[in-house]
């Protein structure tokens, strides 16, 4: 359960710390792993897809150590999704809230 | 487990993808690595956060395989698609057997209609190319032409198409040779076939004696061999003739003789244009021929041979002309009916298995795309725990 619940937020989340600013796998990864469990090994697999769909561009940085370094930035495709996203999230918080705490949801008949 | 051996299995499990590809996504695992170093972080502690390479591999394979079908739409790459996810084992053993038996017969089943198609299409072309061109010939008359001497045998057909003769086959060279010597003995060769009747002509005039064969009648050597006599008559009448002019004595006998060879020799004239006029054409029921000829013709229709003309036999050497005329109502009318049905049939097959393979592929890269959605969140929960 916790499984698929976090597979369909994952996209979100990646996308939400995408539009606090443009950042790169390692930074991202570690910013989810504050706050939830990840596998940092599918962050790329993951950056891809997000990629195919157009959510995600990407850009590369010269570093002072090394090699240049690939930097994610969120296309404006990429926004109008989260923020639809987020939109259903709420909702369906909501509704499951209301369900957990025994109150009827007038809103969320939907 | 450290960078190098990270990167290496990653690299080899990555092998279904083109180089670019995989560069691009061991850079990307590189950057991690050189990142994770510069924070303090261990190759081996990395790595373990990053997990199992295969397992990363099998998952960019699949994704990569879906795209491209997606992209591509080909039946080759479903194969490659199921193929990928197999190695998932997002596919399980039970539900995999059944999914390539079936995809085997869906590969039958274009295999199958593709062929038919093709041999519908040709079927087709050939109807079309026969109906509008007379070719291939629906008619064809072979003959076989075998001469004791070795000067020229061999086989060869000749074709009536609506250009008029032709001397086709394998032998063809040698054929036009014997009939090219004839006509350097100053004889005249013709070879004639009436596509709408079937009758074949091969006329060789002069020189020692006239050839006719018409092979839709086939009584021609009565004919022939009652020229002889006919001739042998004229001629009697002519030498009967002058044998009484040369005999008469007296001014009105003389008269009445020379009256009689003229008449003689008219009828004799008349008899050698009437010969030349039936052997040209060969219809003529006037037996009026000259000799007809030193060498043996046999006619041979349908197997079984029957000697034509086997007069004036002087073994000079023996010319077998064999005819088979194929009337060809078996198959080659009926060419371009059985291309159209043929055609029809593939198609209409092939259009059933494109469709059931559309949506086999679509099924199944719903069904895998969700279970790889599962594993790919699943994984790390099994990995922390």
């Amino acid at each position: 359960m916790k499984t698929q619940l976090k597979k369909g937020a994952l996209d979100m989340c990646v996308l939400a710390v995408l539009a606090q600013g443009d950042s790169y796998a390692w930074a991202i990864v570690n910013q989810l792993a504050t706050s939830m469990e990840i596998s940092d090994g599918t962050i790329y697999p993951l950056m891809r897809r997000l990629q195919d769909e157009n959510w995600v561009s990407t850009y590369l940085v010269e570093s002072n150590s090394g090699p240049s370094r690939k930097y994610y930035r969120l296309t404006d495709t990429g926004l109008a999704s989260l923020k639809e996203m987020r939109q259903e999230w709420d909702e369906f918080v909501i509704e499951v809230d209301g369900v957990l705490n025994g109150k009827h949801s007038g809103g969320a008949q939907e | 487990m450290n960078q190098k051996t990270f990167l290496l299995r990653l690299r080899a499990s990555l092998g279904h993808l083109p180089p670019k590809e995989v560069n691009e996504i061991v850079g990307d695992y590189e950057e991690f690595f050189r990142d994770g170093l510069a924070e303090g972080h261990s190759e081996e502690e990395i790595a373990a956060r990053l997990g199992d390479p295969e397992r990363i591999a099998k998952e960019l394979n699949a994704r990569t395989s879906l795209q491209n079908w997606e992209d591509r739409k080909s039946f080759r790459t479903l194969w490659q698609v199921v193929a990928a996810y197999a190695g998932l084992g997002a596919l399980n053993f039970v539900l995999a057997i059944p999914l390539l038996v079936w995809l085997l017969l869906l590969t039958a089943g274009f295999m199958f209609s593709g062929a038919v198609v093709l041999a519908g299409l040709i079927c087709t072309i050939l109807g079309i190319s026969q109906w509008s061109f007379g070719w291939p010939a629906e008619d064809e008359v072979s003959v076989v032409h075998a001469h004791a001497k070795g000067a020229a045998s061999g086989t060869a057909r000749i074709s009536i198409n609506d250009n008029g003769v032709e001397i086709v086959g394998k032998d063809a060279k040698a054929v036009k040779n014997a009939i090219e010597q004839h006509q350097k003995q100053g004889d005249s060769v013709e070879i004639t076939a009436n596509k709408e009747t079937g009758e074949t002509e091969i006329n060789i005039t002069g020189g020692e004696g006239n050839v006719h064969i018409s092979t839709r009648h086939g009584k021609k050597h009565a004919a022939s061999a009652a020229a002889n006599a006919d001739v042998a008559a004229a001629a009697a009448d002519v030498a009967a003739a002058q044998a009484d002019l040369d005999a008469a004595t007296g001014e009105g006998e003389k008269d009445r003789a020379a009256g009689r060879l003229e008449a003689a020799k008219a009828r004799q004239e008349a008899a050698s244009a009437r010969a030349t006029a039936a052997a040209i054409r060969g219809e003529r029921t006037d037996p009026a021929t000259q000799q007809v000829t030193t060498e043996n013709v046999h006619i041979v229709k349908n197997g079984n041979k029957e000697d034509v003309d086997a007069d004036d036999d002087d073994s000079d050497g023996e010319k077998v002309v064999e005819r088979v005329l194929h009337t060809s109502d078996a198959s080659s009318g009926k060419l371009l009916p059985i291309g159209l049905a043929l055609l029809a049939f593939g198609g209409i097959v092939l259009l059933l298995t494109l469709a059931l393979a559309r949506w086999t592929a679509r099924t199944v890269s719903r069904f895998v795309r969700y279970q790889l959605d599962l594993l790919g969140v699943g994984k790390e929960a099994e990995n922390r725990a």
